[in-house]
């Protein structure tokens, strides 16, 4: 079987990315409520064209 | 030198052109040959094509970054932020700053001087979060309609580069509804939506 090319990542650009655990803080947590709130209204109208 | 008679901006406009259409890769090549140099210039002009901060850090659940803001104001930690919305398909893109207290700051103006460097920076977490979960669509839109204009300047000036990689869509209003279409240069979107390209 053809093995899945990588997609192309932070890395690829020359940017370095390291885990940090201390993020997962924020993982539960929505931080732009306001922007959610936008977004959910404009999905839940959205016409696929 | 071959290239001794094309200014800076030619030689990049060939080197990205030949290190995207053929990703050659320098070690493909002999050490120290002509060929190793020519595409280790071209990917590193490509990679710089857009200044951008070389540094994140991501959650282990792939949805958080953040990144240092450098400028007159001072550093400047930033948040960008991952959610799924109401469709779980569909994620919401965000970024902000992030206070010390851990609340976001998430007006439109950081007066950093970095606007470019952090978008190109915010372009960079679209890469690694899709390349992580390519199945998701990317929505955004700007909290105004400058900023959204902005953001579709943006795609506008790299559709090409972009749609190597990803499915781009507008979204737009017309009547109660949002129509969304494959993005097309020049219409007045409200919203986008990004989708990575399966290989």
């Amino acid at each position: 079987m053809k093995a899945k090319k990588k997609l192309k990542g932070a890395e690829d650009f020359g940017v370095k990315i390291k885990r940090e655990k201390s993020l997962d803080k924020f993982s539960k947590k929505v931080l732009f409520p306001e922007k959610l709130k936008e977004a959910n209204k404009i999905i839940s109208h959205l016409k696929w064209d | 030198m071959v290239f001794v008679k094309y200014n800076e901006d030619e030689f990049a406009i060939f080197a990205s052109l030949i290190y995207l259409f053929f990703c050659f890769k320098a070690s493909y090549f002999p050490k120290n040959s002509f060929a190793r140099s020519v595409v280790g210039r071209a990917k590193k002009i490509f990679t710089m094509k857009y200044e951008k901060y070389d540094s994140l850090l991501i959650s282990p659940d792939g949805c958080q970054f953040t990144f240092v803001s450098e400028g007159p104001k001072g550093r400047i930690l930033k948040m960008v932020q991952y959610t799924e919305t109401d469709n779980p398909d569909i994620y919401n893109l965000a970024f902000g700053e992030l206070l010390a207290n851990g609340n976001i700051n998430d007006s439109v103006k950081n007066n950093n001087k970095d606007r470019n460097k952090i978008l190109a920076t915010v372009a960079v977490t679209v890469y690694e979060f899709t390349a992580r979960q390519p199945e998701k669509i990317v929505f955004f839109t700007g909290s105004s309609s400058e900023r959204t204009r902005l953001y579709r300047m943006a795609l506008t000036n790299n559709i090409s580069e972009l749609s190597l990689d990803f499915e781009i869509f507008g979204a737009i209003l017309e009547g109660k509804s949002f129509i969304i279409e494959k993005f097309m240069k020049g219409k007045d979107y409200n919203a986008f939506a990004i989708k990575r390209k399966i290989v």
